[in-house]
Parts: C-alpha cells; sequence; structure tokens
C-alpha cells in the first residue's frame, strides 16, 4: 500500500493553496507535540482521522490499511518499554526469570503510543491532501535549502518507483506460475528482489533522461494550477485550532 | 528518372534549409554496442519525416543524439548551420527548439497530476508565471485534458498518456517535435488522433519527425522517409521511391505497405514514382482497368 495509490486528487481542501492547507495541520502538529496529556493526544488521533475521512474521500478499509505498519512498529517498542524484567510482581516466569509490567513504563507506553498515534494521523492528513509537489512547494516557501526539498523529492520518486516495480515484476511472476511451490519461494524472491532494483535504477536513468530533454535545471520546480486566496477560507482551520488549544489547556488544567 | 527524383527533393530540401545535419555520426553505447554507424542525415523544415527501421535498427538512439542527450562518440551535428555544443546554456537552448515524446510514456511522466506534467518543460524554460498558466490552459483544451488536469498521471490510459507527453512537449513549442513512436500501443483511433494533431503542428510550420515500424502510416503520411538498418542509413528519400524499393524493405526488415503490394500485384513492373498515392487513387485505376476491359 503506498499513499500514492489511494490519494484522491478531488480531496476537499483541493481549492486551497497549500499554505492555507498547512493551516489544517500545523498547529495540530505542534499541539500534539507539546501535549503531554494522553486524552488530549486519543481525541487529536480521533479528530484527525475523522477529518481525513471526511475531506481526504479515502475509504475506512484503505486508511485502516495504512495504519498497520507503523502500529506495528509502535506497539513492538511499547511492549519492551511496558516489560519489566526481574519484575516485582511476577506475571510470568520463564527458567526463573520473573517477568512483570511495570507501572512507570505502563504511563510512558501509553503516552508514546497515544502521540505517535497523533502525530502518524496527523502525516498521513499532509500526505493525503498534498501532492510530493505542493508539499515540495510548501518546504520552499519556508526557505528550507533546496538541496533537503530535492532530496526528500527524489527518495519519494525513487520509493514510489521502487514499489511500482516490484509490485508489476512480482505480478508477472505470479502471473507465470512462481511463488506456487513452498521450496521456490525464497531464491525466486532474492531473484525478484535483484531484478527489482536493476529495473529501478534503469526507470530512474529514464525518467532522468526525459526531465532533462524538457530543459530540467538542478531543482524540481513544478509550476501548480493557480488557487484563489479568500480570507473566509481561514475561519474553518482557526475555529479548529482554537477548538484543540481549548481542549489541551482543559487536560492540563486537570492534569488528566 | 531514378536520377531525377533525389535530385528534385534534394533541390527542395536546399531551398527550404536543412533544420538539423548530421555528419558521419556514430554512437556507440557504454555497453560498447555500437548502435549508430557514419550516418549521415538531413532533416529539411517543415517536412513530415519518418525514421524506419527494424526493431533495434537504432531509431530511439538517433532520436535522442538529435536532442543532445547523447554525444556522439563520432562525427558532427549541425542545427540550422551551426555545430552543437554540449555546455549548459546551448544544450538549453537546443531542447528549447527539438522537443523529444519517447517511445514509453511511463518513462516520461515525472509530475504527480497533469497539469504539473504539462506545465513542467515551460517552467524550466520561463519565468513568467502568468503566460505559463495560460499556455498550460491552451494545451490542456487542446488535448482534451481539462477534465483529466488534477489526475495523476500514472494512473490514466496509454492513450491519455500519450496525449499528456504530446502536450506537455508541444506546449513548449519546439520547431522540430521528436516522437518516438507516437502511435505505439494506442487502438487505431487514438493512433489517427495523435497523427492529425502532428498533422495540424505540421500546418503550422513545425518539422515533424517520427519513429516508426508502421509501414501504410509512413507511407500514407510522411514527405520523407529514412530507412535505417543496423545503424545505417540505406535509403532515404521519397515514400514512393524508398517503399517502391522492395529489396532494400525486405533487407532492413520491413514488409512493403499494402498499397504498394496491391499496386504491384495488379502491374508487377510498377515504377517507384507511378505508384498510388492513397486508396482512392489505386481504386480509381482498377476501375479504369476494369471498364477497358469490359
Ligand atoms: N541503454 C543502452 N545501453 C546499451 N545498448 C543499448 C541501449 N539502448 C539501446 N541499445 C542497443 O542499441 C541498439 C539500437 O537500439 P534502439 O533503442 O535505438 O533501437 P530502436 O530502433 O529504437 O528499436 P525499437 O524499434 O525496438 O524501439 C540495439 O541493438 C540496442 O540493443
Ligand atoms: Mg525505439
Amino acid at each position: 500500500m503506498w499513499i500514492t495509490e489511494i490519494y484522491k486528487h478531488n480531496h476537499r481542501l483541493q481549492q486551497l493553496s497549500p499554505a492555507v492547507r498547512a493551516l489544517y495541520w500545523a498547529p495540530a502538529m505542534v499541539l500534539a507535540l507539546v501535549s503531554s496529556s494522553v486524552y488530549f493526544n486519543w481525541a487529536m488521533f480521533a479528530l484527525v482521522n475523522i477529518c481525513l475521512l471526511e475531506i481526504s474521500r479515502v475509504g475506512m478499509s484503505n486508511l485502516t490499511r495504512l495504519y498497520r505498519i507503523p502500529v506495528a512498529f509502535i506497539l513492538i517498542g511499547c511492549f519492551v518499554i511496558v516489560l519489566e524484567i526481574p519484575a516485582q510482581k511476577a506475571f510470568i516466569t520463564i527458567a526463573q526469570l520473573p517477568i512483570g509490567l511495570s507501572t512507570d513504563g505502563l504511563q510512558l507506553a501509553s503516552l508514546l503510543l497515544s502521540r505517535s498515534l497523533a502525530l502518524i494521523s496527523i502525516l498521513y492528513f499532509i500526505l493525503l491532501t498534498n501532492t510530493i509537489s505542493e508539499i515540495a512547494e510548501l518546504m520552499r516557501k519556508c526557505r528550507i535549502p533546496a538541496l533537503f526539498i530535492d532530496l526528500f523529492v527524489i527518495t519519494f520518486k525513487f520509493i514510489e518507483n521502487l514499489r511500482h516495480t516490484s509490485f508489476e515484476m512480482y505480478r508477472a511472476q505470479k502471473c507465470r506460475l512462481g511463488y506456487s511451490g513452498n521450496g521456490k519461494r525464497i531464491p525466486l524472491f532474492a531473484g525478484l528482489m535483484a531484478a527489482v532494483f536493476h529495473q529501478s535504477m534503469q526507470n530512474a536513468k529514464l525518467l532522468e533522461t526525459a526531465m532533462q530533454a524538457r530543459c530540467a535545471g538542478e531543482n524540481y520546480c513544478f509550476l501548480q494550477n493557480e488557487r484563489q486566496f479568500v480570507p473566509s477560507q481561514l475561519i474553518i482551520p482557526a475555529s479548529f485550532v482554537s477548538a484543540a488549544t481549548l481542549l489541551l489547556l482543559i487536560c492540563c488544567n486537570y492534569g488528566w | 528518372m531514378f536520377l531525377l527524383q533525389p535530385c528534385s527533393f534534394l533541390f527542395a530540401a536546399i531551398m527550404a534549409g536543412n533544420l538539423i545535419e548530421l555528419k558521419a555520426v556514430s554512437y556507440r553505447y557504454p555497453t560498447g554496442k555500437q548502435a549508430l554507424t557514419e550516418v549521415d542525415l538531413a532533416l529539411p523544415e517543415g517536412r513530415k519525416i519518418a525514421l524506419m527501421g527494424a526493431n533495434g535498427a537504432g531509431k530511439s538512439t538517433l532520436l535522442l543524439l538529435l536532442n543532445g542527450i547523447y554525444k556522439p562518440t563520432n562525427g558532427e551535428l549541425h542545427y540550422r548551420g551551426k555545430q552543437y555544443r554540449y555546455n549548459r546554456k546551448a544544450l538549453q537552448e537546443l531542447r528549447q527548439n527539438v522537443g523529444i515524446v519517447f517511445q514509453e510514456s511511463d518513462n516520461q511522466l515525472v509530475a504527480p497530476s497533469v497539469y504539473e506534467e504539462v506545465a513542467f518543460g515551460l517552467s524550466n524554460l520561463h519565468t513568467d508565471k502568468k503566460w505559463i498558466r495560460e499556455q498550460v490552459e491552451n494545451y490542456l483544451d487542446y488535448f482534451d485534458l481539462q477534465e483529466l488536469k488534477h489526475h495523476s498521471p500514472h494512473q490514466l490510459s496509454s492513450g491519455q498518456k500519450k496525449r499528456i507527453c504530446l502536450a506537455s512537449i508541444l506546449s513548449m513549442e519546439p520547431e522540430l517535435i521528436v516522437c518516438d513512436e507516437p502511435a505505439s500501443n494506442l487502438d487505431p483511433q487514438n493512433a489517427r488522433l495523435t497523427f492529425e494533431l502532428l498533422e495540424a503542428q505540421n500546418k503550422n510550420g513545425k518539422t515533424l519527425l517520427i519513429s516508426t515500424h508502421d509501414v501504410n502510416q509512413a507511407y500514407a503520411w510522411a514527405d520523407l522517409v529514412v530507412l535505417l538498418k543496423e545503424g545505417r542509413v540505406l535509403d532515404m528519400g521519397s515514400p514512393k521511391q524508398v517503399f517502391g524499393n522492395a529489396e532494400a524493405l525486405a533487407e532492413a526488415g520491413l514488409e512493403q505497405p499494402l498499397l504498394v503490394k496491391l499496386a504491384r500485384m495488379y502491374q508487377p513492373a510498377l515504377a517507384a514514382d507511378e505508384l498510388p498515392g492513397n486508396e482512392t487513387e489505386l481504386v480509381n485505376r482498377l476501375t479504369k482497368k476494369l471498364c477497358t476491359d469490359l
């Protein structure tokens, strides 16, 4: 699963310029970073996902599938934090080693889990409401050095290319009945990986040639569709921001 | 008579002036594969030129040389009489004048949306954003792409991708439009549409160079045909002349066009310049023969 595959070009923020779009996610990101309240983080996570479903027009099933990999990684990380070896209150004992859960660890893990999920959801929000060139454009406006922007764009393109190539090749091999016998899987897979890398490098080179043929300079400059700015566009993000800030203040006030 | 025609052609070419000249150009890939050997070629301005050859004849390589992507290992290229230089500024200028549409659309599409794809070349060349936007809108209209402008080019059909590639090159308004197999994997209707679009560009004074192995298309469409075989120019001239030469065609690994085949079936000794130019001409001849026979 790759973002560009489920990205819907007709998402609801499409008429807004990337700078105005940033008002939707940038404050949320700042708040999620500064908050140390588990409740606030979960609320943020829920809110962002609801907005995502509504704004990006991505389906529920696709969205949940997007979370699979990051959640798996975070859970493993949290699990390690939560475990206490040797524990005072043993949970189980394996080979005379008392294994248990630590209360501090539990607290930390829940904070970690909620905060990372909130941040990841915001990241998905960015990626599902902006194309790569719009993000690059925004970075350029923020005066981020061109080198970083290019690196970012190239990495993104390369991953996309790699993913696309591997998918095509895997499908082609499957059509020729590869991967059917159990013993043949691993060597086939290794061959596939080698072929995918080779092919991706080749594709990247061809793409580069085609860009050169159109006088591409050092940095990628894409010209986007022009978008009108109207002050009324600020109303919704401003109300969201104030509501979220209020929520955070309440959470902090009550020490949640 | 056989001598006369190349001469008259040459004369016409000199009158119009040559856009690009290749002088004994050879190209060897870094892998050691000799793709082109001693190619001498002149592309007259304002013509429709078809570059023909079997798979692996070196068509794509030749086209990339014209755009300055590859530098010949031997020989010289001239644009309007001036030798190619391979520094940044000269290349920029050259590539503005020589637009190339690649064989595989997927290798050409870089931007995340159709709009940005069409604007890509233009924004590399110009700084006036307002003008670029107008230009992009014009070409989106012209190529009937307005509805797709926010779509990702990678999620479209081959025909649509081809149209986008054409639009993105033509919007840069090059003098020479180079298309590598413009009709490859297009359905007949889209192929015809593509050729019509190219034809319209030619009417506006652009020089066209396409590579193809479709002999029927080339016969009906081109003003000048260049026959390549294993990196060498085998034959060159008007379609009737080149396609009337059955031996050269066979040597290049190409078939005769259907019209030529039919005409020769009916009159085996038909000279090259007496070949029918289109279907109507052939049918007229046949019916006339039928009438006199009756
Ligand atoms: N990147 C490359 N590296 C090495 N050799 C190459 C490369 N590209 C092409 N060749 C070789 O150069 C020769 C000419 O290839 P080219 O792509 O120009 O043929 P073509 O006439 O365009 O064929 P087709 O009709 O199949 O597109 C071929 O023998 C090919 O194997
Ligand atoms: Mg080719």
